[in-house]
Protein backbone atom coordinates (compact mmCIF):
# COMPACT_ATOMS: atom_id res chain seq x y z
CA UNK A 1 0.00 0.00 0.00
CA UNK A 2 1.46 3.43 -0.91
CA UNK A 3 2.59 5.53 2.04
CA UNK A 4 0.20 8.36 1.03
CA UNK A 5 -2.78 6.05 1.39
CA UNK A 6 -1.56 4.85 4.78
CA UNK A 7 -1.30 8.46 5.97
CA UNK A 8 -4.85 9.30 4.95
CA UNK A 9 -6.20 6.14 6.56
CA UNK A 10 -4.54 7.04 9.88
CA UNK A 11 -5.68 10.67 9.54
CA UNK A 12 -9.25 9.57 8.91
CA UNK A 13 -8.99 7.33 11.96
CA UNK A 14 -7.77 10.24 14.09
CA UNK A 15 -10.69 12.40 12.98
CA UNK A 16 -13.16 9.60 13.65
CA UNK A 17 -11.58 8.96 17.06
CA UNK A 18 -11.83 12.61 18.08
CA UNK A 19 -15.41 12.85 16.82
CA UNK A 20 -16.41 9.73 18.73
CA UNK A 21 -14.98 11.11 21.99
CA UNK A 22 -16.49 14.56 21.44
CA UNK A 23 -19.95 13.34 20.50
CA UNK A 24 -20.35 10.20 22.55
CA UNK A 25 -17.87 10.71 25.34
CA UNK A 26 -18.63 12.29 28.70
CA UNK A 27 -19.17 16.02 28.56
CA UNK A 28 -16.49 17.79 30.51
CA UNK A 29 -18.23 21.13 30.80
CA UNK A 30 -21.79 20.45 31.84
CA UNK A 31 -23.83 23.13 33.56
CA UNK A 32 -25.42 21.70 36.68
CA UNK A 33 -28.35 23.82 37.86
CA UNK A 34 -27.94 24.75 41.50
CA UNK A 35 -30.76 23.29 43.53
CA UNK A 36 -30.08 21.78 46.90
CA UNK A 37 -26.83 20.21 45.87
CA UNK A 38 -23.47 21.64 46.74
CA UNK A 39 -21.83 23.64 44.03
CA UNK A 40 -18.90 22.22 42.19
CA UNK A 41 -15.58 23.53 43.29
CA UNK A 42 -14.15 26.17 40.98
CA UNK A 43 -11.34 25.05 38.75
CA UNK A 44 -8.13 26.00 40.47
CA UNK A 45 -6.09 28.60 38.73
CA UNK A 46 -2.90 27.61 37.05
CA UNK A 47 0.38 29.02 38.18
CA UNK A 48 0.90 32.74 37.80
CA UNK A 49 1.88 35.81 39.74
CA UNK A 50 0.14 36.31 43.09
CA UNK A 51 -0.40 39.96 43.89
CA UNK A 52 -0.30 40.85 47.61
CA UNK A 53 -3.33 43.09 47.21
CA UNK A 54 -5.59 44.46 44.49
CA UNK A 55 -7.76 47.52 45.02
CA UNK A 56 -10.47 48.37 42.54
CA UNK A 57 -13.86 50.05 42.13
CA UNK A 58 -15.39 46.80 40.90
CA UNK A 59 -14.59 43.19 40.22
CA UNK A 60 -16.32 41.47 37.32
CA UNK A 61 -16.05 37.82 36.44
CA UNK A 62 -16.92 36.66 32.97
CA UNK A 63 -19.88 38.19 31.24
CA UNK A 64 -21.13 40.05 34.34
CA UNK A 65 -22.10 36.73 35.88
CA UNK A 66 -20.44 37.89 39.08
CA UNK A 67 -20.01 41.52 40.01
CA UNK A 68 -18.55 42.83 43.22
CA UNK A 69 -19.10 46.54 43.19
CA UNK A 70 -21.13 49.48 44.37
CA UNK A 71 -24.88 49.81 43.95
CA UNK A 72 -26.64 52.90 42.62
CA UNK A 73 -26.93 53.96 46.26
CA UNK A 74 -23.17 53.72 46.58
CA UNK A 75 -23.23 50.69 48.87
CA UNK A 76 -21.13 47.59 48.35
CA UNK A 77 -22.68 44.40 47.03
CA UNK A 78 -22.04 41.14 45.32
CA UNK A 79 -24.31 40.09 42.48
CA UNK A 80 -24.27 36.67 40.91
CA UNK A 81 -26.53 35.44 38.15
CA UNK A 82 -26.88 31.92 36.88
CA UNK A 83 -27.37 30.65 33.36
CA UNK A 84 -31.03 29.90 34.02
CA UNK A 85 -32.12 33.13 35.66
CA UNK A 86 -31.22 32.51 39.28
CA UNK A 87 -29.77 35.50 41.06
CA UNK A 88 -27.92 35.86 44.32
CA UNK A 89 -27.35 39.26 45.83
CA UNK A 90 -25.75 40.29 49.05
CA UNK A 91 -24.29 43.39 50.55
CA UNK A 92 -25.36 46.59 52.23
CA UNK A 93 -28.54 48.45 51.27
CA UNK A 94 -28.83 52.21 50.89
CA UNK A 95 -30.11 52.47 54.48
CA UNK A 96 -27.00 50.67 55.75
CA UNK A 97 -28.67 47.35 56.55
CA UNK A 98 -27.08 44.13 55.31
CA UNK A 99 -29.00 41.64 53.23
CA UNK A 100 -28.59 38.38 51.37
CA UNK A 101 -31.11 37.23 48.81
CA UNK A 102 -31.54 34.31 46.44
CA UNK A 103 -34.19 34.81 43.81
CA UNK A 104 -35.31 34.43 40.25
CA UNK A 105 -34.23 37.00 37.70
CA UNK A 106 -37.15 39.36 38.32
CA UNK A 107 -36.94 38.92 42.09
CA UNK A 108 -40.54 37.68 42.17
CA UNK A 109 -39.69 34.54 44.07
CA UNK A 110 -37.05 34.87 46.69
CA UNK A 111 -35.62 33.95 50.02
CA UNK A 112 -33.84 36.63 51.94
CA UNK A 113 -32.00 37.19 55.16
CA UNK A 114 -31.89 40.81 56.17
CA UNK A 115 -31.83 43.24 59.04
CA UNK A 116 -34.72 45.67 59.47
CA UNK A 117 -36.00 48.45 61.69
CA UNK A 118 -34.64 50.81 64.28
CA UNK A 119 -33.58 47.93 66.50
CA UNK A 120 -31.79 46.11 63.66
CA UNK A 121 -34.04 43.04 63.86
CA UNK A 122 -32.91 39.94 61.99
CA UNK A 123 -35.49 38.76 59.46
CA UNK A 124 -35.78 35.74 57.21
CA UNK A 125 -38.44 36.01 54.51
CA UNK A 126 -39.67 33.86 51.64
CA UNK A 127 -41.65 35.46 48.84
CA UNK A 128 -43.69 33.98 46.01
CA UNK A 129 -44.77 36.17 43.11
CA UNK A 130 -43.66 39.17 45.10
CA UNK A 131 -45.79 38.41 48.14
CA UNK A 132 -44.39 37.38 51.48
CA UNK A 133 -45.42 33.81 52.24
CA UNK A 134 -43.32 33.23 55.33
CA UNK A 135 -41.51 35.62 57.59
CA UNK A 136 -39.47 34.73 60.61
CA UNK A 137 -37.45 36.86 62.96
CA UNK A 138 -37.49 39.28 65.86
CA UNK A 139 -40.12 41.97 66.28
CA UNK A 140 -39.11 45.14 64.45
CA UNK A 141 -41.24 47.57 66.43
CA UNK A 142 -41.70 46.21 69.91
CA UNK A 143 -38.85 47.13 72.29
CA UNK A 144 -38.66 43.57 73.63
CA UNK A 145 -37.93 42.18 70.14
CA UNK A 146 -40.01 39.05 70.66
CA UNK A 147 -39.55 36.21 68.15
CA UNK A 148 -42.26 35.64 65.57
CA UNK A 149 -42.97 33.32 62.68
CA UNK A 150 -45.86 34.16 60.36
CA UNK A 151 -46.98 32.47 57.18
CA UNK A 152 -49.71 32.90 54.61
CA UNK A 153 -51.66 29.95 53.21
CA UNK A 154 -53.44 29.62 49.90
CA UNK A 155 -56.40 31.63 51.23
CA UNK A 156 -54.12 34.61 51.81
CA UNK A 157 -54.74 34.69 55.53
CA UNK A 158 -51.92 35.32 57.91
CA UNK A 159 -51.25 32.63 60.47
CA UNK A 160 -48.92 32.96 63.40
CA UNK A 161 -46.82 30.02 64.49
CA UNK A 162 -44.73 31.97 66.97
CA UNK A 163 -45.40 35.36 68.54
CA UNK A 164 -47.00 38.16 66.60
CA UNK A 165 -46.08 39.94 63.42
CA UNK A 166 -47.35 43.25 62.15
CA UNK A 167 -47.54 43.20 58.38
CA UNK A 168 -49.21 46.57 58.05
CA UNK A 169 -47.06 48.90 56.01
CA UNK A 170 -47.45 51.53 58.70
CA UNK A 171 -46.27 49.02 61.29
CA UNK A 172 -49.31 49.97 63.37
CA UNK A 173 -51.06 46.76 64.28
CA UNK A 174 -53.62 46.07 66.93
CA UNK A 175 -52.76 42.88 68.73
CA UNK B 1 0.78 -17.34 -7.35
CA UNK B 2 -2.93 -17.12 -6.61
CA UNK B 3 -2.22 -17.74 -2.92
CA UNK B 4 0.31 -14.90 -2.90
CA UNK B 5 -2.22 -12.57 -4.48
CA UNK B 6 -4.85 -13.54 -1.89
CA UNK B 7 -2.33 -13.09 0.91
CA UNK B 8 -1.34 -9.64 -0.44
CA UNK B 9 -4.98 -8.65 -0.68
CA UNK B 10 -5.63 -9.88 2.85
CA UNK B 11 -2.61 -8.04 4.21
CA UNK B 12 -3.70 -4.89 2.43
CA UNK B 13 -7.16 -5.08 3.99
CA UNK B 14 -5.72 -5.88 7.39
CA UNK B 15 -3.34 -2.94 7.18
CA UNK B 16 -6.27 -0.62 6.33
CA UNK B 17 -8.18 -1.91 9.34
CA UNK B 18 -5.09 -1.76 11.56
CA UNK B 19 -4.09 1.72 10.47
CA UNK B 20 -7.59 3.11 10.85
CA UNK B 21 -7.85 1.50 14.30
CA UNK B 22 -4.50 3.03 15.23
CA UNK B 23 -5.74 6.41 13.96
CA UNK B 24 -8.93 6.15 16.01
CA UNK B 25 -6.99 5.27 19.13
CA UNK B 26 -4.69 8.22 18.47
CA UNK B 27 -7.71 10.49 17.96
CA UNK B 28 -9.25 9.21 21.17
CA UNK B 29 -6.05 10.01 23.06
CA UNK B 30 -5.79 13.47 21.48
CA UNK B 31 -9.38 14.29 22.41
CA UNK B 32 -8.64 13.50 26.05
CA UNK B 33 -5.33 15.33 26.13
CA UNK B 34 -6.02 18.37 24.00
CA UNK B 35 -4.82 20.63 26.80
CA UNK B 36 -1.35 19.20 26.25
CA UNK B 37 -1.49 20.16 22.62
CA UNK B 38 -3.40 23.45 22.68
CA UNK B 39 -1.62 26.50 24.08
CA UNK B 40 -2.30 26.96 27.79
CA UNK B 41 -3.98 30.31 27.28
CA UNK B 42 -6.51 28.78 24.94
CA UNK B 43 -7.08 25.66 27.01
CA UNK B 44 -7.31 27.05 30.51
CA UNK B 45 -7.50 30.78 30.07
CA UNK B 46 -4.41 31.41 32.19
CA UNK B 47 -4.32 35.03 31.15
CA UNK B 48 -7.90 35.48 32.39
CA UNK B 49 -6.98 34.54 35.95
CA UNK B 50 -5.70 37.16 38.33
CA UNK B 51 -4.43 35.83 41.63
CA UNK B 52 -4.15 37.84 44.78
CA UNK B 53 -4.10 37.37 48.51
CA UNK B 54 -6.47 40.25 49.17
CA UNK B 55 -8.99 42.23 47.16
CA UNK B 56 -10.39 45.56 48.30
CA UNK B 57 -13.40 47.25 46.79
CA UNK B 58 -13.12 51.01 47.23
CA UNK B 59 -15.70 53.72 46.67
CA UNK B 60 -15.21 57.05 44.93
CA UNK B 61 -13.63 58.48 48.09
CA UNK B 62 -11.12 55.65 48.19
CA UNK B 63 -12.78 54.19 51.27
CA UNK B 64 -12.76 50.42 51.65
CA UNK B 65 -16.30 49.05 51.22
CA UNK B 66 -15.68 45.35 50.71
CA UNK B 67 -12.79 43.05 51.31
CA UNK B 68 -12.00 39.54 50.15
CA UNK B 69 -9.14 38.09 52.11
CA UNK B 70 -8.16 35.92 55.00
CA UNK B 71 -9.38 36.17 58.57
CA UNK B 72 -7.12 36.17 61.62
CA UNK B 73 -7.68 32.40 61.69
CA UNK B 74 -6.20 32.12 58.23
CA UNK B 75 -9.42 31.14 56.47
CA UNK B 76 -11.01 32.96 53.52
CA UNK B 77 -13.83 35.46 53.99
CA UNK B 78 -15.65 38.41 52.48
CA UNK B 79 -16.62 41.51 54.44
CA UNK B 80 -18.97 44.29 53.37
CA UNK B 81 -18.67 47.64 55.14
CA UNK B 82 -21.17 50.46 55.55
CA UNK B 83 -20.33 54.09 54.98
CA UNK B 84 -18.84 54.42 58.46
CA UNK B 85 -16.50 51.49 57.87
CA UNK B 86 -18.40 49.08 60.13
CA UNK B 87 -18.57 45.49 58.84
CA UNK B 88 -22.27 44.75 58.19
CA UNK B 89 -22.13 41.49 56.29
CA UNK B 90 -19.52 38.79 56.58
CA UNK B 91 -19.33 35.40 54.98
CA UNK B 92 -16.56 32.91 54.91
CA UNK B 93 -15.02 29.99 56.70
CA UNK B 94 -14.19 29.78 60.39
CA UNK B 95 -10.81 28.49 61.48
CA UNK B 96 -12.35 25.09 62.31
CA UNK B 97 -13.55 24.75 58.72
CA UNK B 98 -17.21 25.55 59.28
CA UNK B 99 -18.78 28.08 56.90
CA UNK B 100 -20.80 31.07 58.07
CA UNK B 101 -22.84 34.07 56.97
CA UNK B 102 -23.24 36.86 59.53
CA UNK B 103 -25.39 40.00 59.34
CA UNK B 104 -24.41 42.77 61.75
CA UNK B 105 -26.08 45.85 63.19
CA UNK B 106 -24.63 49.33 62.86
CA UNK B 107 -22.25 48.66 65.74
CA UNK B 108 -20.84 45.62 64.02
CA UNK B 109 -22.57 43.29 66.46
CA UNK B 110 -23.94 40.07 64.97
CA UNK B 111 -27.75 39.88 64.77
CA UNK B 112 -28.20 36.98 62.38
CA UNK B 113 -25.82 34.06 61.99
CA UNK B 114 -26.24 31.20 59.59
CA UNK B 115 -23.46 28.69 60.00
CA UNK B 116 -22.51 25.10 60.62
CA UNK B 117 -21.16 23.92 63.92
CA UNK B 118 -18.80 21.21 65.13
CA UNK B 119 -17.00 18.37 63.50
CA UNK B 120 -20.14 17.15 61.76
CA UNK B 121 -21.08 20.63 60.55
CA UNK B 122 -24.59 20.72 61.98
CA UNK B 123 -26.46 23.66 60.41
CA UNK B 124 -27.77 26.38 62.69
CA UNK B 125 -29.49 29.74 62.33
CA UNK B 126 -29.22 32.16 65.25
CA UNK B 127 -31.04 35.48 65.59
CA UNK B 128 -29.93 37.90 68.27
CA UNK B 129 -31.05 41.10 69.92
CA UNK B 130 -28.79 43.19 72.13
CA UNK B 131 -26.11 40.51 71.86
CA UNK B 132 -28.32 37.73 73.22
CA UNK B 133 -29.66 34.71 71.37
CA UNK B 134 -33.43 35.03 70.81
CA UNK B 135 -34.03 32.38 68.15
CA UNK B 136 -31.99 29.26 67.52
CA UNK B 137 -32.99 26.91 64.70
CA UNK B 138 -31.02 23.97 63.44
CA UNK B 139 -30.15 20.33 63.62
CA UNK B 140 -28.71 18.89 66.81
CA UNK B 141 -25.91 16.37 67.22
CA UNK B 142 -28.34 13.53 66.49
CA UNK B 143 -29.43 15.36 63.31
CA UNK B 144 -32.85 16.09 64.77
CA UNK B 145 -34.38 19.50 64.05
CA UNK B 146 -34.97 21.96 66.85
CA UNK B 147 -36.29 25.47 67.19
CA UNK B 148 -35.98 27.40 70.42
CA UNK B 149 -36.93 30.96 71.24
CA UNK B 150 -35.84 33.06 74.20
CA UNK B 151 -37.89 35.87 75.68
CA UNK B 152 -36.44 39.17 76.79
CA UNK B 153 -35.74 37.69 80.23
CA UNK B 154 -33.67 34.92 78.64
CA UNK B 155 -36.19 32.16 79.37
CA UNK B 156 -36.04 29.44 76.78
CA UNK B 157 -39.07 28.06 75.01
CA UNK B 158 -38.61 24.93 72.89
CA UNK B 159 -40.93 25.22 69.90
CA UNK B 160 -39.61 22.13 68.20
CA UNK B 161 -37.26 19.39 69.31
CA UNK B 162 -34.89 19.75 72.19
Amino acid sequence: MPFRNQFWIVAAGVVVGICVVRLAGPKRSVHVPLRYDPMEKPVSAASGPVYPMIRARSLVLGDDSLVLGLSDAGEPGLWMKGNHGGVMQMGVRGDGFPFLRVSDELVRNSGSAQVEGAAASPILAFRHEGEVKLIFGLDMTHPEHEPFLAYWGGDGKKRMLIGDYCNDASRICSK
Amino acid sequence: MRKILILNCLLSHLSVVGLSAFGMLLGHWIAHHDSLILPASAADGDSSVTRTRQFELVDAKGQRRALIGFSGEGSPAIWFFDESGTPRLNLGIYGDGNPMIVLNDKNGQAVQIFRSVGGESDPVLVMKADGRDRIVLGLDGKKEPYLATYNSAGIRHAVLGN
